[in-house]
């Protein structure tokens, strides 16, 4: 017995080595859902915590920035909002006479990143609103300029955002204007495409490629992305696939919306808009 | 090294990575400060610590890619460990020596992690090695030689 006690002393580097390397396989070999469950773990127990502080640090350092910056957007915004309120009564007025049906309120919940991942592809956002605020798995998120992904894990204070660059993420898409639909999402190395495009098509390179709100996840009329250039699928070879510019530079988010459900929103939740059954206002996609 | 004190050197490399991440970034590239540690561990502490933590630090980072768990894991403690064995064949305290170390143990890395990563996907691997792995290695390299640095001062000053 001591002869192999000894014998796992003398070895124990190569034996501790060993062990590791096939914890790592262990790890990679992982079904879906397991290696998923564990990421996670290893993220709320470990990461999080961190991430918090960090996070409050960063946001008292830039509060008073913000708050001088916030101070000139007051004045002009309170220019535009009489502007705003006029034009909004002429519309209520004119749809009156036009006999519009009653528009439907979208809720949205102000978030900031807390963090963008750590390693190589990481490919998700960890944002500092949960579902006490009213988030929940598969509500979309987005910024201005567009579409950057949606919630696939939610804690009560914070939400992980699958990103467009994730392999797994895809969204039933449009160009604007055109009827034509595909799917878009990443390809490897988080590249950005319309893929399921028939060989006739009418989409050219600087069409813009909006969200058809088919799949019932996406709202219809989030950009996209702009389309670079088309080339066959790689695999079948009887259909196109567009490669596509993306509406939203992810390097550059730090603050970004959830779209909420109305039923499940909190109180601070703000409304960003009224309209029908797209996001025509907002993105004005023809 | 006792293990307290490792663990809190693990704490430690967690913080500053997770406070100067996304402000130490160039554009597209990012420098990998775990890898740093890693081979620091090696490189001081030998195999056995290096390869340790290889897989804490890579399992952080894994649990941010919900796709490819224990990659990162991989990657770095094959590093940690390699740095470890042959530490004492070119380890200097000159710092062209050491930006060529992390250079060299970032290409590595890199080549392991895409190397499964991309297998089944139609993206080059040399191309993803040229140009991104590359430049993030010279400067994950540069900076890896400001943080070398700052640990020996510490642990100088703190007599271990």
């Amino acid at each position: 017995m001591s002869r192999f006690f000894l014998f796992l002393w003398e070895h124990r580097q190569s034996l501790l080595f060993l062990l590791l390397i096939l914890l790592s396989l262990a790890a990679i070999s992982l079904s879906g859902e397991n290696r998923f469950n564990l990421a996670r773990q290893i993220n709320r127990t470990l990461i999080t915590p961190f991430q918090m502080v960090v996070s409050k640090a960063d946001y008292y350092l830039s509060l008073k920035q913000e708050n001088e910056r916030l101070r000139k957007n007051n004045f002009v915004l309170s220019l535009e909002l009489y502007h705003l309120e006029q034009a909004r009564q002429q519309n209520e007025r004119l749809k009156a006479l036009l006999d519009f049906s009653p528009a439907t309120p979208i809720h949205f919940i102000a978030s900031r990143v807390i963090s963008g991942g750590i390693g190589e592809r990481a490919n998700v956002f960890i944002i500092d609103k949960g579902s006490r605020h009213g988030i929940r798995i598969n509500l979309p998120v987005l910024v201005p300029e567009g579409l950057v992904g949606k919630i696939i894990e939610t804690d009560p204070a914070r939400s992980v955002v699958q990103l467009y660059t994730h392999q797994d993420f895809r969204v039933s898409a449009m160009p604007s204007g055109k009827t034509e639909r595909g799917i878009a999402g990443s390809a490897s190395g988080g590249r950005l495409y319309l893929f399921n495009i028939p060989l006739r098509t009418s989409i050219t390179p600087g069409d813009l490629i909006v969200s058809s709100g088919m799949g019932g996840i996406f709202p219809k009329g989030i950009p996209i992305g702009e389309v670079a250039d088309i080339e066959r699928e790689r695999e079948m070879g009887i259909k196109l696939r567009a490669r596509l510019n993306p509406s939203v530079n992810l390097d550059k988010i730090s603050e970004l919306f959830v779209l909420a459900d109305s039923a499940f929103v909190s109180p601070g939740a703000g409304i960003l808009f009224e309209t029908g059954d797209s996001l025509n206002l907002l993105w004005s996609d023809q | 090294m006792s293990n307290l004190r490792f663990i809190l050197f693990l704490l430690t490399l967690f913080f500053v990575h997770l406070l100067f991440y996304q402000y130490i970034s160039m554009g597209e590239i990012f420098p990998d400060l775990f890898l740093v540690m890693v081979v620091y561990a090696g490189l001081i502490w030998g195999p056995e610590w290096g390869s340790l933590t290889g897989f804490f630090a890579g399992m952080a980072q894994d649990s941010f890619s919900f796709t490819y768990f224990g990659l990162h894991a991989l990657a770095k403690v094959l590093v940690g460990f390699s740095i470890g064995k042959v530490r004492h064949s070119f380890f200097s305290g000159k710092p062209t020596v050491q930006i060529a170390i992390i250079l060299a143990a970032k290409m590595v890395h890199d080549a392991v992690f895409y190397g499964i990563y991309l297998a089944r996907t139609d993206e080059s691997f040399w191309r993803q090695l040229l140009f991104v792995s590359a430049p993030a290695a010279l400067y994950t390299a540069v900076l890896g030689v400001a943080l070398f640095f700052l640990f020996r001062i510490h642990q100088k000053s703190r007599g271990w």
